[in-house]
């Protein structure tokens, strides 16, 4: 935790090897350009790119049948049911928002910390902020019985006079998500314009040229630029880092604002929120561990940074942990009948694997994360963070039908059973999000070459540097 | 090589951001008007019918009564249409064959509903309607004194059958929010009902209208002033009408 | 009419029928040509009704948000250009809108149920019972609310039908005409009439005379539900129990309370005397039976023996009546609970019915005992037409040969026990025609099918059991061109004169008298009283082993209800099984052959085997299995298509005999609507002793502490104080006079356009139903009861998603013997919680709540996030998963159905709305709908409205008067069918009105009153009132 909370950088450690302004935008760029001479030490897109891609695409054709066929028969295709009026649908959701969570931490609080390690990792974990909103966004959409009309949780003036009940966490979400998304956006796009105007400046395409120019808004590197663009950078930061609290919280309430036992609990804000940063950087690593060895930018996201992460996953975990706890045992101390039925029931009941899966992949298995020599080992990390990823889906899936399944009345207990659309509009998503990052990885430089330029001026790289 | 961006595309770019503010601004607007427009409502439209029935000439210048036709309208939540035998009461002795009437005829010989002489459509358009799923009571608002002409204009002087309104659900909760707005005594009709039907006596014998009657006479709009508003407060008490209860949506969605 | 009915094209009828093959593929005219007359067929029998708009409402729902959402903002605008059809000639006092009421009479099991039938636009809607008349007292039960869709059904037959071929009536008469007079030389030797009991004075005079017309020719009857027993021993009465008088019942075997609706007045008036403020005078209900019933659930003491053991018990109860037989004691029953009920049936005023399946023998006891001990039950004279013991009927002409056969309704050929081969009979016959509504395994057997006119479309009288004559006079025109019983006896007998003539010919009253008896449902009309009569008791039934009973089954009655969507939907009162029948076993013969629900197991009884699921009922008799008959039909419409299995093929001339049960392979799924049957120990129904009434008025269960809930913001005074002038609706539902006859469940259905959502759906637990009714199970320990251990967290064992009919071991030991299992019902309908939980969370504000304290819930507001029904504690929200109401079939089942040679049409038939098949059945089918209820579309989510189209009907009504509501002037669906009137419903901010009594009742609590909802439905607790001297239970 020390190396996080301590604000000198350790910038020697932050970029390996020799490089120069050129050798840097060239291995970044390169990707991109994919020009020989910008990166001579440079693989081209390798087959495994190439397959992944078609992989991620075809799981997005997959939802796209998914969303046709639920768009023409109704929700009924789905599993939900008398009790479970909500299943993987809000599962997805949650997950997904809450995968978003690291890019808005390491762009806003890391950014407000002056944390430099950020900068070879915020671009890549902004853009999966995007991605995971979008694939998000869909599912509160889609999970409504007539998304034709779900323009309604707007609030507009119109012929009925009548408003969106502000009451509703529902109609929270639709405030938080969007203003969410529209921030990350807007992050993004600012980080990413003086990296713009590199390629606008070496691409040869002409297309390319006119594409990257527009984007790059007239960027000519002028100290007034830089000044005006910190200023905008910092404000941004500022803006976002409620919103890092804020957006899980609000999510959170759906359940929290309910009379139902498992959802009614103060507990879920906090445990939301760490949740989801320990979900968002478990996907940060899941992607950039294999990017950063196929498009060998190890220099640039060294091990110590990887390190870092892990001890941030580790510190999140543990408040997860904790929260996991604290639920069975607020559950039995409070004495209500209905919390400690539902406790057991998630304990002893039926779904019961689901719980202990939970605990042993988000719970038992970060531990491994105390041992340095564990942090180092990329296979390890990379298994760790999927089995995260995995845990956090399982969490919602407790919190969701598992809650729901058995509540006040026995009679109308029941069970819920996802369909083969469920799982297809799941597996859809995740389709989309890496179909979107591997354009973003085609077109867009991953990490942002003039911040790690930047970094060159702080650092005085040793021959050899350490791994 | 040259230039890519000119200097003109600094101001583009100004502009551009400054449209990114308007566009859904203007575009928000130009919706709603258009959707609230007579092109989607088809209010003010007037809709081909079997018999170019004119309620201009039968109400006014006859002077029949909207209770011979539409019977119901004080018993029953339809006020309905009158049945091919109606018409024919009159029409079996004066104009008798005029050509206007051939459908009426033929559905009254062959005991078959009314239709379009020119095509197979059975029956009349509807011109006034809401959605399934509101369920207006003609009965209880001609009780209430509601005159015709609020919902239906100034329906004595169609020649052709218009709907004056598009009864959206905004319209319909302007009365039921402030019911007082509708309510009103005319001088020399013993019941609300009455009162309803007095009109268009007065209208017909072209006796004075006050200006709320003439505003309703021809389905202009009309604001009460404060003692008319006064005065349909009062109304409400004597009416029994609860305004909290008109607003409840299970009044007209059920 | 017929003037304006399309003509049909015989040449394309019969062109098409050749190459369809013959008789067996048709199923109505209209599949055979499509013509554009047909499609138009429905409306045009009603030149003189408004017509249905052509513009469906559901499409207007389902594609308005679409165009909303293309017309911008505009919300919905776009509707569709409709048409308006007038009448050509004004009906006389039937204005549009308006809803009309007509008395009537419903014919079941031959005798009548009078009922009152609510039309609209000419159009039946509603039906229910006569709150005149003694036979119903207002109340009416599953059947009679049943025949609403019966009537509007689209497999019914539409034309007579000679051998495979569209025919008229012309045609049919002439032809029969003709065979009649062939047979007058012969005195109509060869002619076998086959009918079911027939009660109406008017019919029965018309066969009469045709009988007499050929005196060789034969009168047969036969329905699977009948008196044998009672005939056999006491001959041609009809006893009429009284429950009103008796202090004590005792039921062998025998369901008073639900299963017909000759039961309704029963229940009322046993319900009447079941008022715990009766103290010591509290009806007690002994129960002595073998498969669980809603009268055994009801009864304070219950014993569970085989079939075959309650003439044992009879026998016992009987000679300690005083009543001279030799009995045997039997294990199951201990001597004190004989003599215990023995005494309470001298003492108390006791009177014994039993089950109509029951030996001769239980009968005879039963009635000699009431004669001995003077019980409160007169016995008149059968009034139907020659009463006759149907099944020796039914092997007389079996027995005899006949060439000219002629069935009046009912179905023999599948109703009929296994070892009767009507078949061939039938078969056989030179001359054979068939008249019923639907097609069936009888009609497709004869040479003639003619349609039947439904009672509510068909002139005729009918007699209540009890001899009281009602007119039976028609509310719509034949729907089909059907003609009723006596239209075609007459026609027959080549009298043209009309029925309506007929009917009112027979009763040589002034019309005044007749248009009286005609308004108020009955005419003026004294039953034969016989005082006195020995009853016969003849010989024992011998079964050994495992024995199965053959019932009726309590939603399909005898399978006439197989192709009611409505009756198969709707959960059984014990079993909560829907769509199917199944081999109920209990808990320990499960054990013993190690058998749970749904696994297949062979039935074997008069060497006929059938193939069925188990389904574990917990309190039935050990070594019985009750088989109840009605399901598995095979032909007549496309409901019943693979539901349930045919037991009837098993049954040998006794109700009950040996089976043997061996295991098979393979597990069919069952749809429950009911998953857990145990309360967990939770506080959800409050029941004790009448006893314990005075130190516990409050019913409260022992770990119960009293909560305060201390609210800053009291809502229910808040609304009252912020609208003094306005009603505050509220509910009790009294648990001490819920028999679980679902008549409510089917009621609230049909007044409220609830459609069916097939077995798949069920089996989902997305069933539709707004008002349920919960089942619990406890355990009887003398006189008091616990709630069955089922283990920590774990459900009543066994559960998955499809197999979720939940039964199997359970923990507790005691809950395993029978005769332990006590029962308990709650009718659950939407509470409208004055803090309802589902209100702040909905996001579009579709469901608010209203100034006069109900809950509203806007369909056309609602985008179907289903957050509301999460949020409800008690689950009373239904979402309309799929387009229901259009019959939207679900395709996701196939692969759970384990049935071979199920093609997707089938599954289709069977598991989405089954009555659909195309735009002309829903036009059909739309007719039943009531048009002051909005009927839903996919995607929203609905719930009980307390009725709220009859408040508004209600409230618009006394405005108009110049007056406030009157109490009991608005009545819920639920209320008005309850036999029992379980239900109370009125205006809580009214002192003096009848629910703010009830609530003020020391009984009345709010279900789950710890979640702080508020709940504007209350129940009152249950109390029971066993006998003090039995603490042991037996």
């Amino acid at each position: 935790m020390s190396d996080l909370l301590d604000n000198r950088p350790k910038v020697d450690l932050l970029i390996e090897g020799e490089h120069n302004y050129d050798t840097i935008t060239a291995t970044i760029g390169g990707v991109v350009l994919d020009q020989e001479q910008y990166h001579p030490t440079n693989k081209r897109v390798g087959k495994n790119w190439i397959l992944l891609g078609l992989l991620f695409f075809s799981l997005l054709n997959v939802m796209m049948v998914a969303v046709g066929w639920l768009l023409y028969q109704g929700i009924g295709v789905w599993g939900n049911n008398q009790p479970s009026g909500w299943g993987f649908d809000i599962i997805n959701f949650v997950w997904w928002i809450g995968i978003g969570h690291a890019g808005t931490l390491i762009s806003a609080v890391l950014l407000l910390m002056r944390q430099k390690w950020r900068m070879s990792i915020n671009r890549f974990a902004e853009a999966m902020t995007i991605f995971a909103v979008m694939c998000a966004g869909l599912f509160p959409l889609l999970h409504t019985g007539r998304p034709w009309n779900a323009y309604w949780l707007f609030p507009y003036p119109n012929w009925m006079a009548l408003w969106p009940n502000f009451r509703s966490p529902l109609v929270w979400d639709v405030f938080a998500v969007s203003t969410y998304m529209t921030v990350s956006i807007l992050f993004w796009g600012i980080g990413l314009v003086p990296d713009f105007a590199s390629l606008r400046d070496r691409t040869k395409s002409k297309i390319g040229k006119f594409l990257y120019g527009f984007a790059s808004l007239g960027w000519r590197g002028s100290t007034k630029h830089w000044m005006r663009y910190e200023q905008a950078y910092y404000i941004l930061g500022g803006l976002s880092t409620p919103l890092v609290l804020s957006v899980h919280s609000i999510v959170s309430f759906d359940f929290a604002v309910s009379i139902l036992p498992g959802w009614h609990t103060t507990l879920f804000p906090p445990y939301f929120v760490a949740g989801a940063v320990f979900a968002g950087f478990a996907m940060v690593l899941t992607f950039l561990i294999p990017m950063r060895s196929w498009f060998n930018l190890k220099d640039f996201v060294t091990m110590k940074h990887i390190d870092w992460m892990c001890k941030i996953m580790l510190a999140t975990g543990l408040i997860v942990f904790y929260g996991y706890l604290a639920e069975v045992f607020f559950s039995f101390y409070s004495g209500n009948a209905g919390e400690i039925a539902m406790m057991k029931n998630r304990l002893f009941g039926p779904y019961a694997w689901a719980y202990f899966t939970l605990i042993l992949t988000n719970g038992l298995i970060p531990q491994m994360l105390w041992k340095q020599k564990n942090r180092q080992n990329l296979k390890l990390v990379m298994f760790i963070s999927c089995s995260i990823s995995i845990g956090m889906w399982f969490e919602r899936f407790v919190i969701i039908p598992m809650s729901l399944h058995r509540d006040f009345l026995p009679s109308s207990w029941g069970m819920y059973v996802p369909t083969l659309w469920d799982i297809s509009m799941f597996l859809g998503t995740i389709g989309m999000f890496g179909f979107l990052m591997f354009l973003f990885i085609r077109f867009v430089p991953m990490i942002s070459i003039f911040e790690i330029r930047e970094l060159l001026h702080v650092s005085k790289p040793k021959k050899g540097g350490h791994a | 090589m040259a230039q890519l961006f000119k200097p003109y595309a600094n101001s583009l770019a100004r502009m551009s951001v400054l449209g990114l503010g308007l566009v859904p601004v203007v575009g928000f607007y130009a919706g709603s008007t258009i959707s609230r427009s007579g092109a989607n409502t088809k209010a003010m439209v007037a809709l081909t019918q079997p018999v170019k029935f004119s309620h201009k000439h039968h109400a006014m210048e006859l002077g029949i009564s909207c209770l011979f036709c539409h019977t119901n309208v004080e018993k029953s939540g339809t006020a309905g249409i009158p049945p091919t035998e109606t018409c024919m009461t009159c029409h079996s002795q004066i104009w008798t064959n005029s050509p206007e009437l051939e459908a009426v005829r033929q559905s009254y010989e062959k005991g078959a509903p009314i239709k379009f002489l020119d095509s197979d459509q059975v029956g009349w358009n509807q011109v006034n309607k809401v959605p399934e799923f509101v369920y207006f009571n003609h009965s209880i608002h001609i009780d209430r004194g509601i005159n015709c002409n609020y919902c239906h204009g100034p329906i004595q002087e169609m020649q052709m059958t218009y709907k004056n309104q598009a009864f959206s659900m905004e319209w319909c909760l302007d009365c039921h929010r402030n019911p007082e707005k509708a309510l009103y005594k005319d001088g020399d009709s013993s019941s609300p009902k009455q009162q309803v039907f007095n009109l268009y006596r007065k209208i017909q014998a072209g006796d004075r209208l006050s200006a709320r009657e003439q505003a309703l006479a021809h389905g202009e709009k009309y604001s009460p002033t404060a003692e008319e508003l006064a005065k349909g407060e009062e109304l409400l008490n004597e009416y029994q009408i609860k305004k909290k209860q008109l607003m409840d949506c299970w009044v007209c969605h059920r | 009419m017929d003037k304006t009915r399309p003509r049909i094209d015989w040449d394309a009828v019969r062109e098409k029928l050749k190459s369809e093959g013959g008789p067996t593929y048709w199923r109505s005219l209209d599949e055979v040509v499509e013509t554009a007359e047909f499609k138009t067929w429905v409306e045009d029998e009603f030149p003189d009704r408004l017509s249905i708009p052509d513009i469906d409402r559901r499409t207007v729902l389902k594609f308005m948000g679409a165009s909303a959402a293309l017309a911008g903002l505009a919300g919905c605008r776009n509707l569709p250009q409709t048409k308006l059809v007038p009448y050509v000639n004004d009906p006389e006092g039937r204005p549009i809108g308006v809803r009309v009421q007509y008395a009537s009479i419903m014919p079941f099991g031959g005798y009548g149920f009078p009922v009152l039938i609510d039309t609209i636009e000419g159009r039946p809607v509603k039906i229910d019972g006569n709150p005149d008349h003694p036979w119903s007292k207002g109340g009416s039960d599953i059947f009679a609310q049943a025949e609403m869709l019966n009537l509007y059904d689209p497999d019914r037959l539409r034309n007579p039908v000679n051998e495979g071929l569209i025919s008229t009536w012309d045609a049919f008469f002439k032809q029969w005409r003709g065979i009649f007079a062939a047979k007058k030389s012969s005195q109509g030797a060869g002619v076998a009439m086959i009918t079911e009991t027939v009660a109406s004075p008017c019919l029965v005079s018309k066969m009469e005379k045709l009988m007499a017309a050929y005196p060789q020719a034969k009168w047969f009857q036969y329905e699977p539900v009948n008196s044998d027993g009672e005939m056999a021993a006491i001959g041609n009465l009809m006893p009429i129990y009284d429950f009103a008088q008796a202090g004590t019942v005792l039921s062998l075997d025998g369901d008073f309370l639900s299963g017909s609706p000759h039961h309704v007045s029963y229940a009322a008036d046993f319900a009447s005397r079941r008022d715990p403020a009766l103290a010591d005078a509290m009806c007690r209900l002994y129960a002595v039976e073998s498969a669980p019933s809603p009268t055994g659930a009801f009864a304070d003491h219950r014993i569970s023996v085989k079939p075959s053991q309650v003439v044992a018990v009879a026998r016992l109860i009987a000679s300690a009546c005083g009543v001279s037989v030799t009995a045997a004691s039997i294990p199951e029953v201990s001597v004190s609970w004989v003599r215990a009920v023995a005494d309470d049936l001298k003492s108390r005023k006791g009177a014994v019915f039993v089950g109509a399946h029951q030996s001769q023998e239980v009968h005879a006891l039963a009635h000699e005992i009431n004669l001995a001990i003077g019980a409160p039950v007169k016995y008149v004279a059968r009034s139907e037409g020659r009463p006759t013991p149907k099944l020796a009927s039914l092997k007389e002409f079996v027995a005899g040969s006949f060439d000219t056969v002629i069935v009046l309704g009912g179905n023999v050929a599948y109703s009929a026990p296994g070892n009767v081969k009507v078949a061939d009979r039938l078969l056989g016959a030179k001359n054979s025609v068939y008249l019923g509504l639907f097609e069936n395994e009888t009609s497709r057997l004869c040479k003639w099918q003619l349609p039947e006119a439904h009672w509510l479309e068909a002139w005729g009288d009918n007699r209540t059991p009890d001899g009281t004559i009602s007119i039976q006079q028609p509310v719509i025109e034949p729907l089909f061109s059907g003609k009723s019983q006596l239209e075609v006896v007459l026609g027959l007998l080549g009298d043209t004169t009309s029925a309506r003539e007929v009917t009112r010919k027979s009763y040589s009253v002034s019309d005044a008298v007749w248009n009286d008896g005609l308004k108020r449902g009955w005419m003026n009309s004294s039953p034969r009283l016989i005082p006195s009569f020995t009853a016969s008791r003849g010989s024992a039934v011998a079964v050994s082993g495992i024995e199965a009973i053959f019932l009726p089954d309590p939603t399909l009655f005898d399978g006439r209800y197989s192709n009611n969507g409505w009756m198969q939907e709707l959960p059984k009162p014990l079993t909560k099984l829907t769509w199917d029948n199944a081999v109920l076993i209990g808990p320990k013969l499960a054990a013993d052959q190690k058998l749970s629900d749904e696994d297949m197991v062979k039935v074997t009884a008069n060497g006929v085997t059938v193939e069925a699921p188990v389904f574990v009922q917990v309190g039935h008799a050990n070594d019985s299995v009750t088989l109840h008959f009605g399901g598995g039909r095979t032909f007549g419409g496309r409901v019943l298509q693979n539901c349930g299995f045919d037991f009837m093929k098993l049954r040998g001339d006794d109700s009950f005999c040996t089976v043997t049960i061996e295991t098979s392979k393979g597990v069919y799924p069952l749809a429950t609507a009911q998953v857990h049957h145990s309360m967990e120990g939770r506080d959800i129904v409050r029941e004790g002793t009448v006893a314990a009434l005075s130190t516990n008025p409050k019913l409260l269960p022992e770990e119960h502490e009293e909560l305060e809930i201390e609210t800053l913001y009291n809502y229910t005074e808040v609304l009252a104080k912020e609208n003094p002038d306005l009603p505050q609706w509220g509910m009790t539902i009294d648990l001490n006079y819920c028999t679980g006859c679902n008549a409510c469940v089917t009621a609230c259905q049909s007044e409220n356009n609830i459609a069916t959502v097939g077995k798949a759906e069920v089996s989902r637990g997305r069933e539709l139903h707004w008002l349920r009714i919960d089942r619990y199970y406890k355990v009887a320990k003398g006189n008091e009861r616990h709630d069955i251990q089922t283990g920590v967290g774990e459900a009543w064992k066994f559960e998955s998603p499809m197999h979720n009919t939940g039964s199997g071991p359970i923990r507790d030991a005691d809950a395993l013997e029978p005769s332990n299992v006590a029962t308990v019902f709650q009718p659950v309908p939407c509470m409208h919680c004055e803090l309802a939980p589902c209100e702040p969370v909905c996001p579009v504000a579709a469901t608010t709540h209203s100034h006069e304290g109900l809950n509203q819930m806007v369909y056309n507001r609602c985008v179907g996030t289903r957050y509301c029904s999460n949020n409800c504690p008690y689950k009373v929200r239904r979402f309309n998963y799929y387009n229901y109401q259009h019959g939207q079939v679900d395709f996701g089942f196939k692969n759970n159905d384990k049935r071979k040679g199920d093609d997707q049409a089938v599954i289709g038939k069977r598991y989405g709305n089954a009555n659909f098949r195309g735009e002309e059945d829903i036009q059909l089918l739309r007719m039943i709908n009531n048009p002051d209820v909005t009927v839903r579309s996919r995607g929203v989510m609905e719930k009980c409205t307390y009725c709220v189209q009859r408040i508004n009907a209600a409230r618009i009504k006394s405005k108009k008067e110049r007056r406030p509501i009157k109490d009991g002037e608005v009545v819920t669906a639920c209320q008005q069918a309850c036999p029992t009137k379980a239900i109370t419903f009125g205006d809580t901010a009214n002192p003096q009105s009848a629910v703010s009594k009830k609530k003020k009742e020391e009984r009345n609590y709010s279900l789950l009153e710890h979640v702080g909802t508020k709940p504007r439905t209350t129940y009152l607790g249950r109390v029971r009132n066993p006998n003090p001297s039995l603490e042991g239970g037996k």
